[in-house]
């Protein structure tokens, strides 16, 4: 999973948490699956469905998943992991101290004042819907996809890089 | 009490393997965090070159990065990653990603490091990545249902 992956979960604590216990019970308890699939499928088509259903003549052998998920504080975990790293890059880098805007260059267009945090507001808005929308970043299509020359990610990577491209170039012109 | 603990074998080692995921998690992101440090993905000066195609050092880093990362998913990693079927959301969503890249200076992981860094401003950026997030699937529950979320991660 991604960075914009692990921050979906992140931003749905209630649900994310609810999903790992249900995978806990899943992988203690054979009859807390069965029990939640006759569940879902009474919920989906009604309980005639369970009740016409033929019993299996074998349980077919357990597997392990291909990928376990992670438990939501290992995805929180990850996340502050990030931000602790670059705070370590930057003090190796001796560039490290509070810094109120992004630098000069975001200055120059958007100026320092409450229209740039409504600049990043907006922006934030913009990258943290798209990237659920489209189902990856920088990270989960860019690298991950791309390497893989997963189709959807091709396309995705080379959307979000062109419209950064034209939005920055259109940003130059209009404001730089 | 340690009677009862006994009578359930199964789950110390459910316990152990989500731990180690913890820990694995967390040094993965860690090791993000420093490498996106030092290439200088956070420095939105960097970034508006890269953009406006004044300079062409991190498209150079980000393939490396893809070629990087082919070999260890090919040779290092024993299973197989979902892959998202291609969707109309995909491209749309990654236009929306782009726009506001080229406006905040941050994707996802980026809004973490330059908060690292000590730019107080990406706290901004990354309530509204959030706030995205959530208005997304707000939007997609009610109105557009583009089955996004079960199939393909």
């Amino acid at each position: 999973m991604g960075v914009s992956g692990t921050m979906a979960r992140v931003a749905h604590p209630t649900e994310s948490i609810e999903e790992d216990r249900i995978e806990e019970e899943m992988t203690r308890d054979r009859a807390a699956l069965e029990a939640a699939l006759m569940a879902a499928t009474a919920r989906e088509f009604g309980q005639a469905a369970n009740d016409t259903a033929e019993a299996p003549a074998a349980a077919p052998a357990r597997r392990a998943p291909p990928m376990p998920p992670t438990p939501f504080i290992g995805n929180v975990f990850f996340l502050v992991a990030v931000a602790l790293g670059a705070m370590l890059a930057s003090a190796a880098r001796g560039s490290l101290g509070v810094h109120v805007s992004l630098g000069p260059e975001h200055e120059r267009l958007f100026g320092s004042g409450p229209g740039m945090l409504g600049v990043l507001a907006v922006g934030g808005v913009l990258v943290g819907a798209g990237t659920r929308m489209s189902g990856g970043c920088t990270s989960g299509h860019g690298l991950s996809g791309c390497a893989r020359l997963v189709p959807s990610s091709l396309v995705g990577t080379a959307t979000f890089l062109g419209a950064a491209v034209v939005t920055s170039l259109g940003l130059a012109w209009w404001l730089g | 009490m340690i009677a009862r603990a006994t009578e359930r074998p199964d789950t110390g080692d459910a316990l152990s393997s989500r731990s180690v995921q913890v820990v694995v998690r967390s040094a993965l992101g860690l090791a993000l965090g420093i490498s996106l440090g030092f290439i200088g993905f956070g420095d939105y000066g960097e970034l508006s070159r890269m953009f406006t195609l004044r300079d062409i050092r991190l498209y150079l880093t980000f393939g490396g990065a893809v070629a990087v990362t082919a070999v260890g998913l090919r040779y290092f990693v024993p299973y197989s990653l979902p892959a998202r079927p291609m969707h109309r959301a995909v491209p749309v969503g990654a236009a929306l990603f782009g726009v506001g890249w080229a406006l905040g200076g941050a994707c996802p992981g980026i809004a973490l490091v330059q908060l690292g860094e000590g730019t107080v401003a990406a706290s901004v950026t990354l309530a509204g990545m959030f706030a995205g997030i959530r208005l997304y699937d707000w939007l997609n529950a009610r109105w557009l249902h583009w089955g996004t979320r079960s199939c393909g991660g």
